[in-house]
């Protein structure tokens, strides 16, 4: 039997030009997964990161598998200080967004582990990744900070967080 | 990257709640005792696509890393499953991406389980599952699973991986009203705390 509708909306913020984070604060653990989409991002931007609740350390670790139209590769990075979510883009102006699923993000006795699909399509930069991450920490997730490396987040990107409960 | 060159910070707010046509079926959570197969039955054929979200941890012994989980719809135990799969290969060098066939099998591979090996990560995965009751055509599923074990390797053996997956089911007269993940063979049972989440999507 259907427990009813879940999927809702937690929060959504849009950058104003002059940030190079957004953090979601104080995520209530009444959920089971979390969605997190990243969208309209046009800086000139490294490559965007992700913390979790405020945890720097080398905590973290992904496994990449991509391809440009002409080449396909994977990757594999360990003890890493964030979660990786979107590519570089390298020349900046063509928008660039993520969709990231955390789940089982609010128990206490398992890592957390996050699947993202991400596509860049910029003039430098061509590519659609799917990630898979973890981070190595039992602790419920209550905060997501999302960093861009080494630019402000351009104004109009839009970063939306929604909560999934299940029955 | 530094966290600590990203100083700036907003908060983000507007709270808020919408009507959604996602909706949870059931939630199946293993037990200390360990479980081998998780059903889900008599589902409703109320909305028209199906979504399912698991984590799942295996205990295959020995040094092999991991082990694998099978989705079979309606106890179907024929041959009557195949899977395109598209899959990183971190251990070739330089690590690149294959893709394959599988089957006609007796069941969809559906995600990669780490074993003891590789105890104490788990294996996710999501699975969308289109149409599921139709009367009149075969029915398709698309997964995206893998398990990343902060490791290229254990014991010499490949230790995380991540994949798509297009699946179809050769049964065009009955809509799907069960559905049984295993872990097959040696990764049996399922340890605690490994979670499964069935969910129905409304179309218009």
């Amino acid at each position: 039997m259907a427990a009813g509708p879940t999927y809702e909306l937690i929060a959504t913020t849009t950058a104003g030009g002059s940030s190079t984070n957004i953090t979601f604060n104080s995520i209530s653990g009444s959920y089971t997964d979390l969605v997190l989409i990243i969208a309209s991002v046009t800086a000139q931007i490294d490559n965007v990161g992700i913390t979790l609740n405020s945890d720097t350390g080398s905590n973290y670790s992904r496994t990449i598998m991509q391809g440009n139209g002409s080449t396909k590769s994977s990757s594999k990075n360990n003890n890493q200080t964030y979660l990786y979510t979107m590519y570089k883009d390298t020349a900046g102006g063509d928008p660039v967004m993520s969709i990231s699923q955390f789940l089982n993000y609010s128990n206490s006795t398992t890592y957390k582990s996050v699947l993202t699909r991400q596509v860049t399509n910029s003039s430098g930069t061509k590519s659609a990744q799917s990630i898979l991450s973890v981070w190595r920490s039992n602790s419920a997730i209550t905060s997501i900070s999302i960093n861009s490396g080494n630019a402000n987040f351009n104004s109009g990107a839009t970063f939306t967080l929604y909560g999934i409960a299940a029955a | 990257m530094s966290p600590t060159t990203f100083p700036v910070g907003i908060l983000a707010s507007s709270v808020l709640k919408i009507t959604s046509s996602f909706e949870s079926i059931a939630t199946a959570t293993v037990s200390s005792g360990g479980q081998s197969t998780i059903t889900f039955s008599s589902i409703p054929q109320t909305f028209t696509h199906l979504q399912i979200r698991g984590i799942l941890q295996g205990s295959r012994p020995g040094p092999v890393p991991s082990g694998y989980a099978s989705l079979r719809f309606n106890s179907d135990t024929g041959s009557n499953y195949r899977d395109h799969v598209m899959a990183s290969s971190i251990n070739d060098s330089p690590p690149t991406v294959n893709a394959w066939t599988e089957g006609l099998l007796d069941f969809f591979y559906l995600s990669a389980i780490p074993g003891v090996a590789a105890a104490p990560f788990f294996g996710i995965f999501t699975t969308e599952i289109l149409d599921y009751s139709s009367t009149n055509k075969n029915k398709v599923i698309r997964t995206f699973e893998g398990m990343d074990t902060n490791a290229n390797t254990i014991n010499g053996y490949n230790a995380s991986s991540i994949s798509f997956k297009s699946g179809l089911w050769m049964n065009s007269a009955n809509a799907i009203t069960s559905i049984t993940i295993e872990a097959l063979g040696t990764s049996s049972p399922f340890k605690q705390y490994s979670q499964l989440a069935l969910y129905g999507i409304k179309g218009a």
